[in-house]
């Protein structure tokens, strides 16, 4: 039997098509921009230099180490915190009104704009508790913005663990530490990773909330300690793209390129860890 | 009257009764288990048989909304008063799930994993694996490959792996939900067999939709229907002249 | 009960060396509590500093003026507190933005639910959730050195910051936060129903149009709520694109401050803390968290209808 052609069934699928190739041109467009105005600029003195008035001689040296500051001591606070609090609204809470609003909070947290963040990091960490505008205060506040990040990626990977496996180790008498520690986390482990990676690539291109509590925008020195202050990659190219002068411009896409180096490869780790996860779930 | 005697029962629940919220699983249940007998509870499914055999280990636990009334004695204590720790107690009362659930480790690990938990002796641990799969017959297949994953046996042989797990703790009492299956004729008839090997040493519960196999398995056997005990006994007699009407029913295929 | 004890005794008591009661465990379970209090606690502390300037800065500003002025001028005198330019900045960013966002977004999700099979959806999947990896300042510097320049060509009254690139920039950035959602709620529409489609002869469009679509209407709905509400929070591309100068117009060519911008702005300067300048960013920080508030509430709303119905 042959099919009848119809104007409306070519209509919605090349929609689609179209819809697909517009994001992916967006894409690509973005990335050529980007590359073919930033990869002349990209040279050792780039990585090694600090920033400076002059842009022939300016650098992101400080703000490479800055990025790296923030993203450990991120990792320090938010992985533990975010782990911790999707094991326990898994595996020990009970099913009651305490758990559901503690959910939906969570929800709602990972909704709230950074810039929001922002203001609480500036009223906690710099003044109520007096750290400064350190890398500790933009740490703390990088932390709670993608704390519900990993709480939801811990809570899903969590519960994809067959419930065979925990009954199997409670049968042989294990305690409920036990049975989290040796069995649902191991278990858990790839997708629990898979979402911290993201949070992180996250933090590493945040700007709005370390600008909120004041991250330097114009550093000249390596930051030895978490109170020092510091600037990220990320600030450092907002603060060349706000200058009219095309150098900075320049200068600006040459940062990015490295920005977008760091996050991207953070994305396709995860998506590599991933479609591991779900390969070997499917494989069972 | 049956004579008394000096045998008490290792196992027993005296007007057991589990409740989901408002739903009722099993009522009023009372059957007392002994040593180197082999129990079988059979009714068509959703008769509770399952339910009742995961609350005498407190496996029913972990099931929201879960109420427990009347008493479950194990050697005497009652296993739902606070001062218990259910993780103790699932060390002396086994359990086999209805399907094999080997942990995604190797076989070695499976058997190892919760004696070491248990702090059983360090040297010890070869010897007691050695054993638990010698008992559960399974030894000669795979004494060669104890450090490949476990999830690279057969059914059968994983469903074996899960009863050496469970004996290599040295329970008392062994509950089995109905261990056969998930498994063809060959694993299931194996399985049977170390049933009755393993009847010497444990209190054994075994739950079946099978009534051959409670024929063949048990001493003791207990009709369940809609969260009721119909009657328990003798398997010969329940079998053979069964006092309720719904047990005959049953047997001789009118429901279930 | 009499004659049951048994002769055999089996120590099942907790104690402080029982699997479930030992100290590591205790220990254990007390350190998943403090974890998941710091997450209730980072809501309250936000309400908190929010509503706590919020009440000082009340205390010199009325609500009527707050709520119905018409000018936004903090920082130069004659100074003015009416957040409807702020506001009307914003909506116009995360309208426009939705514009573009919402239909590219909804076609792909459906497209790849309903066309694509296999792993030739799961790499276009993972493809486009990259946009939404890319950092925000990196839209930013793409709306001012590319976007507009290349619009100017067509528009030439096109002001150098602009609402029209923001949102355009905006709607690239949400594209995947619509297109994922709507996807999974499409994905999640049970294989009966397009089966039963398929069998009264329903052809692909078709099933994907008068079944799929409609079944995960609220789905939909509820991914261009949270896309909306990423919109209007979205910070950097906006502040760097679209200007700091607070207009009561939907012209979309012209330079405008959305409130994340505001709060940028005032943040970059040296603004001593107690001043009225300082409070008003926790004010206008409390109407962009009520606001997106509201939106993911509703978003959820709308989700959880259609779980409860599929899932």
């Amino acid at each position: 039997m042959q099919r009848k052609f119809s104007f409306e069934a070519l209509f919605v699928k090349y929609c689609g098509v179209a819809a697909v190739v517009f994001s992916l041109g967006c894409l690509i467009v973005l990335l050529t921009v980007i590359f073919i105005n930033g990869i002349p600029g990209l040279r050792l003195d780039f990585l090694t230099h600090f920033p400076s008035r002059f842009p022939a001689q300016a650098g992101i040296f400080s703000a490479l180490i800055g990025t790296f500051w923030i993203l450990v001591m991120t990792a320090l606070f938010s992985i533990p915190l975010g782990v911790m609090t999707g094991i326990y609204l898994e595996e020990l809470a009970k099913d009651n009104w305490v758990k559901r609003l503690i959910q939906v909070n969570i929800a709602n947290l990972s909704g709230v704009p950074s810039v929001v963040y922002g203001i609480l990091g500036l009223a906690v960490f710099v003044r109520f508790l007096g750290f400064d505008r350190s890398i500790l205060s933009g740490a703390l506040t990088m932390s709670l913005l993608i704390l519900p990040i990993i709480i939801i990626a811990t809570t899903e990977a969590i519960r994809a663990v067959p419930l065979s496996i925990r009954l199997a180790a409670f049968g042989v008498g294990a305690s409920p530490r036990q049975v989290i520690w040796y069995h649902v986390l191991p278990e858990a482990m790839p997708g629990i990773l898979t979402g911290v990676v993201l949070a992180l690539s996250r933090a590493i291109g945040e700007s709005a909330p370390l600008i909120m509590i004041g991250a330097l925008s114009f550093v000249a020195f390596v930051p030895h300690h978490p109170l020092d202050s510091f600037t990220v990659l990320s600030i450092q190219i907002f603060n060349w793209v706000s200058r009219p002068q095309e150098a900075f411009h320049a200068l600006a896409s040459s940062a990015i390129v490295v920005l977008l180096g760091i996050t991207l490869s953070m994305n396709v780790l995860a998506i590599y860890l991933r479609t591991r996860f779900v390969q070997r779930r499917g494989g069972d | 009257m049956l004579p008394v005697t000096n045998v008490f029962p290792k196992l027993l629940t005296d007007k057991l009764t589990v409740k989901y919220g408002e739903k009722v699983g099993v009522e009023n249940i009372s059957i007392k288990f002994f040593d180197s007998k082999v129990t079988a509870l059979i009714g068509p499914s959703g008769c509770g048989k399952s339910t009742y055999l995961r609350s005498l280990n407190r496996m029913n636990d972990f099931i929201p909304n879960v109420k427990i009334t009347g008493k479950v004695l194990f050697s005497g204590q009652d296993i739902y008063d606070s001062s218990i720790d259910p993780a103790l107690l699932r060390r002396h009362i086994g359990m086999v799930f209805q399907k094999p659930n080997p942990f995604p480790k190797t076989i070695f690990e499976n058997i190892a994993w919760g004696p070491k938990r248990a702090k059983f002796a360090k040297t010890e641990i070869p010897q007691l694996i050695e054993d638990s799969l010698r008992q559960a017959a399974l030894w000669d297949e795979v004494k060669d490959r104890l450090h490949t994953s476990a999830l690279g046996l057969s059914g059968g042989q994983q469903q074996r792996l899960c009863i050496a797990r469970a004996i290599a703790m040295r329970p008392s009492v062994l509950l089995m939900d109905e261990p056969c299956s998930a498994l063809d004729p060959i694993a299931t008839s194996r399985i049977e067999d170390l049933i009755q090997t393993l009847k010497e040493k444990y209190t054994i519960v075994i739950v079946t939709h099978n009534m051959q196999q409670a024929a063949r398995v048990s001493d003791i056997t207990a009709f369940f229907l809609n969260g009721k005990l119909v009657e328990s006994g003798e398997t010969k007699q329940i079998f053979t002249l069964p006092k309720e009407i719904e047990t005959e029913n049953y047997l001789t295929g009118k429901f279930g | 009960m009499k004659g049951l004890e048994n002769t055999q005794s089996f120590a099942l008591k907790r104690s402080l060396s029982s699997p479930s009661n030992s100290l590591s465990e205790n220990i254990f379970k007390g350190l998943l509590y403090v974890a998941t209090s710091v997450s209730v606690v980072t809501t309250i502390g936000i309400v908190v500093v929010l509503l706590s300037e919020a009440i000082q800065f009340f205390k010199e500003i009325s609500f009527v003026e707050f709520f119905t002025g018409t000018q936004w001028t903090p920082l130069i005198e004659p100074k003015h507190f009416g957040i409807l330019p702020l506001v009307c900045g914003t909506l116009l960013v995360g309208v426009g933005a939705s514009l573009i966002a919402v239909p590219v977004g909804v076609a792909s999700a459906l497209f790849l639910s309903e066309y694509v099979r296999g792993s030739l959806r799961t790499i276009l999947k993972s493809t486009l959730e990259v946009l939404a990896g890319i950092p925000t300042v990196v839209y930013g510097y793409l709306a001012i050195t590319f976007v507009t320049p290349q619009l100017q060509q067509f528009i030439p009254n096109l002001e150098v910051f602009n609402a029209l690139s923001a949102a355009i920039v905006v709607g690239i950035m949400i594209i995947p936060t619509i297109s994922s959602v709507s996807q999974d709620a499409f994905e999640a529409v049970p294989r009966e129903l397009r089966d039963a489609a398929y069998g009264l002869g329903g052809r692909k469009h078709q099933v994907a149009m008068t079944v799929v679509f409609p079944a995960a209407l609220s789905g939909f709905v509820a991914s261009v709520i949270l896309g909306f509400s990423r919109a209007i929070g979205e910070t950097m591309a906006v502040t760097l694109a679209a200007g700091s100068t607070p207009k009561l117009s939907f012209n979309p060519l012209q330079s405008i401050q959305t409130m994340t911008s505001y709060i940028v702005q005032v943040s970059l300067g040296d603004t001593p803390a107690g001043t009225i300048e300082y409070r008003s960013i926790f004010v206008v920080g409390l109407t962009l968290f009520s606001m997106t508030l509201i939106s993911n509430l509703i978003a959820q709303w709308f989700s959880r209808r259609f779980q409860e119905r599929y899932l």
